[in-house]
């Protein structure tokens, strides 16, 4: 019996918030800047963050599926992508620091929940990276086709399973980011400022043109695969929704974080769902549902199908090169940066976690997630790589709408900085929201999730729980380096 | 042992010439000063117009090396020397080789702020001619004659490069009689944004590099000579600037570092730590290289 116990809290043992503001720490040692996002920072951080990273690629994917219909899809992730983002921004706003859902986790549900959303998040972050490593080559292709009338041969630019063997341009896309990174190049807030005005002027450009073709005769029939597709493209397109988290874990950033972000979630969430739907929209009228299955560089396509000339599908593509690159560099950022707060907790080997007295960088780290991307991109279908981000998203953010509810439940007097508008229901939905999303998956995405998490948990007790930083026995080398 | 100034006649070669004296008042060390000045046509030309050009550079030599034997004042041993070579840098180099020098100073370019070093043409070329340390003058470098150096100190991360800096900046202490400080730095990178991943997980990083720095550095100082009087320290800060300020100066006092032989690829994608801290330190650099094939 006391075994079980003890095995239980292993499982469960928790990583106390003040080593987490220890390893935070700035160079003053006087605690935390003071806020300095209001609300608008805030709502283009959102906006920023969530544009880019899928909605480029995603209608190829999305409308096959659900048909014109896919515009509720639309809806239906977006309502998901806020519930959620209230629910996380709940959570971080418990840990008076900033961090990842991982981090978030470790402190308030336990290791093995916390281990396990590090995994998902290695879906949310790696594969949406080669995911949208892969669209930025497709319309690197469209630029070419439009500036020089050549296109790179299929074999090395198309995303395999559709003609192509090996991703070129994607693998190319990675190692620059990559190398960036190592050299320390970082986006500030302005420059994300440059980029969400680049990305919101390409879409605008996209459906004032794509619109002054609408056929409502496309619009028909609305929904050839019935609510079910609609909700398996929403699932698909929630894809297009990850960044949204950028707010939530803003945390002590935030002037007035009680009423600034709810209102920055739901104001990016609604700029960014009105821009998508009527992407889609535009997209939808322009050419018949039937038409988007394969079509690569979509956006950039419609335009030149659309206008017989070149200048509208070139602006597409150059915005959309430029902008992917952009969302690609602050992915594998954070994909880097998880790992190596991981390592830093000992659920995964220290090499995540060495910084390279030359670089200043994690360079072991950063080449490995390269590699892992890279490999993705260059080998494994589009479709699938979605499908599986989705997944990873959606279970994380499942897990942390349970985890609001449990922690309201378990340590009611917690101070909470920011508390769900409509406990319980809100959570709830967002939880209801997501399992609904995860169901309409394809099989074979459950299947490679299940094995995903089958590997995690074999990493996990062979490897992690014994390294772990709160384990007993590395309980003094913990202390002694958090000094 | 020899030292050898690459003089001109402006104020960086006087700056230079400063910290020449001020490195030679050890024992055993002399100055050689030298300036370079154009090579002429090897060549016999029409009406002989080369001679005179020649003429003109010998006697153009001549006045800069006077200016720098009064600018210098009493040195025993210090020697002046021309040199004719197409480039500053060859004829420093080619210098240094003949000399046998120990050691080669420099000044700063004109155009880079007061009181730091700036890397100009032939600063820039100088780490690829010579194998032997060079000393850096920051711009408006001028000790009063009589200075001596308080303190050294040693850049120390764990870098191959490092070790041979800190050989170095042992013997400079042990000559001077001056206590060695070693320091690594603590540079915190920008965060990126926007991010997932909270905003100010950089310092994360940088934290975790703090620690591995602390480890090294004792590490390394264990090793060290028992007589050596040694301190040790950290420099924190948001850039390569504010770190080494962070560190507090003597208002003599001497940083050696090391470069690292890199490939001139890899030193144009990561750049170099080296040339970071050469262009923020408020005091001179001595750069010692890292011997090729060394580990």
């Amino acid at each position: 019996m006391s075994n079980t116990v003890s095995w239980a809290a292993t499982l469960l043992r928790k990583k106390p918030v003040q080593s987490l503001t220890t390893e935070m720490a700035g160079s003053d040692r006087q605690g935390h800047l003071a806020p300095t996002m209001g609300l608008f920072q805030l709502t283009m951080l959102g906006v920023g963050a969530t544009i880019g990273t899928g909605i480029f690629i995603v209608l190829t994917q999305a409308v096959p599926k659900a048909g014109p219909g896919v515009v509720l899809s639309f809806g239906i992730a977006g309502i998901t992508a806020a519930l959620t983002a209230l629910c996380y921004a709940e959570l971080a706003s418990t840990i008076p620091v900033s961090g990842s859902s991982y981090s978030y986790a470790y402190a308030t549900l336990g290791e093995l929940v916390a281990y396990l959303v590090g995994w998902c998040l290695l879906l949310e972050y790696g594969v949406s990276a080669s995911a949208i490593a892969v669209g930025w080559g497709q319309y690197l292709n469209e630029m070419f086709v439009d500036i020089l009338g050549w296109r790179m041969p299929d074999a090395i630019s198309e995303p395999p399973g559709h003609g192509g063997y090996f991703n070129l341009p994607s693998v190319v896309l990675v190692a620059m980011c990559c190398l960036l990174l190592l050299r320390g190049a970082r986006e500030s807030a302005t420059i994300n400022a440059m980029m969400v005005v680049t990305k919101i002027l390409i879409l605008l450009i996209f459906i004032v043109i794509a619109f002054s073709a609408f056929d409502p005769a496309n619009l028909k029939p609305f929904a050839p695969f019935g609510i079910a597709g609609i909700g398996s493209a929403a699932g698909t397109i929630f894809f297009s929704y990850i960044g949204l988290d950028a707010v939530s874990t803003a945390g002590e950033e935030v002037k007035n974080p009680r009423r600034n972000l709810p209102l920055a979630i739901v104001f990016a969430l609604l700029l960014v769902t009105s821009l998508y739907v009527l992407v889609a929209l535009a997209g939808i009228g322009a050419q018949p549902w039937t038409s988007f299955a394969g079509q690569e560089a979509g956006l950039a396509v419609i335009l030149r199908n659309l206008t017989g000339a070149n200048w509208g599908s070139l602006m597409i593509s150059i915005g959309a090169v430029i902008s992917i690159f952009s969302v690609t560099l602050v992915v594998i950022y954070g994909q880097t940066r998880i790992l190596f707060a991981m390592g830093r907790d000992g659920m995964l080997p220290a090499w995540f976690y060495r910084v390279d007295p030359r670089t200043l960088t994690p360079v072991h780290n950063t080449i490995i997630v390269g590699i892992f991307i890279s490999v993705l991109a260059a080998f494994i279908p589009l479709d699938i790589l979605a499908d599986l981000t989705s997944m990873g998203t959606l279970v994380a953010f499942a897990v942390v709408s349970a985890g609001v509810i449990i922690l309201r439940r378990t340590q009611p007097d917690l101070p909470r900085g920011f508390k769900v508008p409509f406990y319980p229901v809100a959570p709830i939905l967002s939880v209801g929201f997501c399992l609904y999303l995860i169901v309409s998956l394809p099989a074979h995405t459950f299947l490679l999730f299940a094995v995903w998490l089958a590997v995690a948990l074999v990493v996990y007790f062979t490897y992690s729980i014994r390294n772990s930083q709160l384990s007993p026995q590395r309980a003094r080398s913990g202390q002694a380096a958090g000094q | 042992m020899k030292y050898l100034v690459g003089y001109a006649a402006d104020a960086g070669g006087r700056e230079a010439l400063a910290l020449g004296r001020l490195l030679a008042r050890a024992s055993n060390v002399t100055l050689t000063v030298c300036t370079v000045v154009p090579s002429s046509w090897g060549y016999p030309s029409p009406a002989r117009v080369d001679v005179e050009y020649e003429v003109f550079l010998a006697r153009h030599a001549q006045r800069i090396l006077a200016q720098a034997r009064s600018a210098l004042g009493d040195m025993p041993g210090a020697e002046f020397i021309s040199r004719a070579a197409p480039s500053a840098t060859e004829g420093l180099a080619e210098a240094a080789a003949e000399t046998g020098a120990a050691l080669v100073v420099l000044g700063s370019a004109r155009h880079g702020p007061l009181g730091r070093f700036t890397i100009g043409s032939v600063s820039h070329d100088i780490f690829y001619a010579v194998s032997v340390p060079v000393a850096l003058a920051p711009r408006g470098y001028h000790p009063a004659v009589e200075t001596r150096l308080k303190r050294i100190t040693c850049v120390y991360m764990p870098t191959p490069g490092s070790r041979a800096a800190l050989d170095e900046a042992v013997q400079l202490c042990r000559r001077h009689g001056a206590p060695l400080r070693v320091v690594a730095l603590v540079v915190r990178d920008k965060q990126m944004y926007p991010s997932g991943v909270g905003y100010n997980i950089e310092n994360m990083v940088a934290n975790v590099w703090k620690t591995e720095a602390i480890e090294a550095q004792q590490k390394v100082v264990a090793e060290l000579p028992p007589d050596l009087k040694v301190t040790t320290s950290i420099g924190d800060g948001p850039d390569w600037k504010k770190a080494l300020d962070s560190l507090g100066w003597e208002d003599s006092e001497l940083l050696v570092v090391g470069s690292s032989v890199q490939s001139r690829v890899s030193r144009l994608l990561l750049g170099t730590n080296s040339a970071r801290i050469i262009r923020s330190s408020p005091v001179p650099v001595v750069v010692v290289p890292h011997p090729p094939g060394d580990g």
